[in-house]
C-alpha cells in the first residue's frame, strides 16, 4: 500500500541522522518522565490527589502520554502547526495533484519517528502503574484496554485534524487548538474530580477528553463516578474517539473547498 | 468530436484581507484588517478539442493560474462548470489528476506573509539594484 511506502521513505530519511534521532528520542523520553518523577516526589509529601493514589494517576498519565505519542507519530501531517504551512504557502497543490487519497497523503507526509520517546515514557509509566495497582482483571477489562488505547489515539487525532481544518479559514495555526491537544493531555493525566465543575463539564460534553481515558479508568479501578454518571459512561470512549475522528475527516473535506492555493 | 476541456461561465472570487505595507505595517494589520472580495476569474467560457495546442495569455493577476488550478482540481470555482476528460475535476480529483500533467512556476521567490511590494523591496536589496532603477507599482 502506498501509505506504507511513503512512511518507509520518511523513516529512512529520518534515520540518516542517527545522532540527532537518538538525542531527540532520549530528550522526549526524559522531559516528560522527569515531570512525572517530580509529581511522584510531591506525592511523597501529601499522599494523594482527589482521593487518587500516585499509581492510579500514573495509569491515566501513562495511557494518555503513550496514546498521544502514537497519535503524534501517525498524525503529524495534520499537526496544525505544520499543516497550516501547507495552506499558507499553497504547497498543498503538490499533494492535490497526485492521484492518491488526500488523507492518506497528508498522514504520510510526515511521520515523526522520534515520538517513540514519548511512547516509551508513557508505556513505562503505565506498566509501573499496572504492576503496583493490583487491578482486578476480568476478560472484559483485558479486551477493553486496547480499544481504549486506540480510541484515545483516534480522539487526539481528531483534534489535530480539526485544528488543521481551521487553518483553511485562518491560514495561521491557532494557538487555541493547543489548549485541547497539549492542554488536554495534561488535564487527562489527573482525575476529573480535582477540577471545577464547568471545566469538567466542558471536557466531558464538549471536547470529551474525560470520556477517553478517565471514565474507562473508573471502570478498570471499579470506582463509581463522583460526578454521578452511570457505569456505561466508561464505555463511550470508542464512540467518542472514532466518532469524532470520522466527523473531523468529514469537516476536513468540507474545509478543503476553501483552500485558496496561494501563489502562482 | 466533442470538447475534451470545456469551461462554462467560470467564476472564482477570493475574500482577501488588505494588509497595509510600510512603517508599522504588521502592527496595523493586526488591529484593523479590512476584507474585500477579489474576482480572480470572471465569466470564462472556452472549449478545447482533442489535438489542439492552446496558449492562455494575460497580464499578472488576470486569473490564468486560478483557471488552471480549477482545471487541475486544486481549486473549487465559485460558480460555473468545468469538464476535463469528461470529469468535473474537483469532484473526482483522484481519477482526474491521474490523467493530467501540470507544472507551476514561480514558487518560493516571494515572502508569502508580506505584501508583494515588500517582497520586491527585499529582492531589490538582495540583487543590489539601485532604487533609482526601479519603479514602485
Amino acid at each position: 500500500m502506498i501509505y506504507f511506502r511513503l512512511i518507509a521513505a520518511s523513516m529512512r530519511s529520518q534515520l540518516q541522522y542517527r545522532v540527532s534521532f537518538t538525542l531527540d528520542t532520549l530528550g522526549a523520553f526524559l522531559s516528560t518522565f522527569v515531570e512525572f518523577l517530580a509529581l511522584a516526589l510531591a506525592f511523597g509529601r501529601f499522599g494523594g490527589l482527589g482521593g487518587w493514589s500516585i499509581w492510579q494517576i500514573a495509569f491515566l498519565w501513562g495511557l494518555t502520554e503513550a496514546a498521544f505519542g502514537v497519535m503524534d507519530m501517525l498524525f503529524s501531517g495534520f499537526d496544525p502547526a505544520s499543516f497550516s504551512q501547507h495552506v499558507r504557502r499553497g504547497t498543498l497543490d503538490q499533494i492535490l495533484l497526485r492521484p492518491v487519497n488526500l488523507i492518506v497523503q497528508i498522514l504520510a507526509s510526515e511521520f515523526v519517528l522520534r515520538r517513540v520517546g514519548r511512547i516509551l515514557e508513557g508505556g513505562l509509566i503505565f506498566v509501573l502503574a499496572v504492576a503496583n495497582l493490583g487491578i482486578a482483571w476480568t476478560p472484559l477489562k483485558l479486551a477493553y484496554l486496547p480499544l481504549v488505547f486506540a480510541s484515545a489515539v483516534a480522539f487526539y487525532g481528531a483534534l489535530f485534524v480539526a485544528g488543521a481544518t481551521l487553518s483553511f479559514w485562518t491560514t495561521e495555526a491557532l494557538e487555541i487548538v493547543n489548549v485541547f491537544t497539549y492542554g488536554g493531555t495534561t488535564m487527562a493525566s489527573y482525575p476529573m474530580n480535582i477540577y471545577t465543575d464547568w471545566l469538567r463539564r466542558i471536557f466531558t460534553y464538549v471536547i470529551p477528553t474525560a470520556l477517553i481515558i478517565y471514565y474507562p479508568a473508573l471502570f478498570f479501578f471499579d470506582l463509581p463516578d463522583p460526578a454521578g454518571l452511570p457505569v456505561w459512561a466508561s464505555f463511550l470512549a470508542p464512540l467518542a474517539g472514532f466518532g469524532l475522528l470520522a466527523l473531523a475527516f468529514l469537516g476536513f473535506r468540507f474545509g478543503l473547498r476553501r483552500y485558496a492555493s496561494t501563489g502562482v | 468530436m466533442g470538447a475534451i476541456i470545456s469551461l462554462e461561465h467560470l467564476r472564482k472570487t477570493f475574500r482577501v484581507a488588505d494588509r497595509p505595507s510600510g512603517r508599522l505595517a504588521g502592527l496595523r494589520g493586526l488591529v484593523a484588517r479590512e476584507m474585500r472580495t477579489v474576482t480572480a476569474v470572471d465569466d470564462v467560457s472556452v472549449d478545447i478539442h482533442p489535438g489542439e495546442i492552446v496558449g492562455y495569455l494575460g497580464p499578472n493577476g488576470a486569473g490564468k493560474s486560478t483557471t488552471i488550478k480549477i482545471m487541475t482540481g486544486i481549486l473549487v470555482p465559485t460558480s460555473g462548470g468545468v469538464r476535463v476528460n469528461g470529469r468535473v475535476p474537483w469532484r473526482e480529483r483522484r481519477a482526474h489528476v491521474a490523467g493530467i500533467g501540470a507544472v507551476f512556476g514561480q514558487r518560493n521567490t516571494l515572502w508569502w506573509d508580506l505584501p508583494v511590494q515588500d517582497s520586491f523591496d527585499l529582492l531589490r536589496h538582495i540583487y543590489a539594484i539601485p532604487a533609482a532603477a526601479t519603479r514602485r507599482i
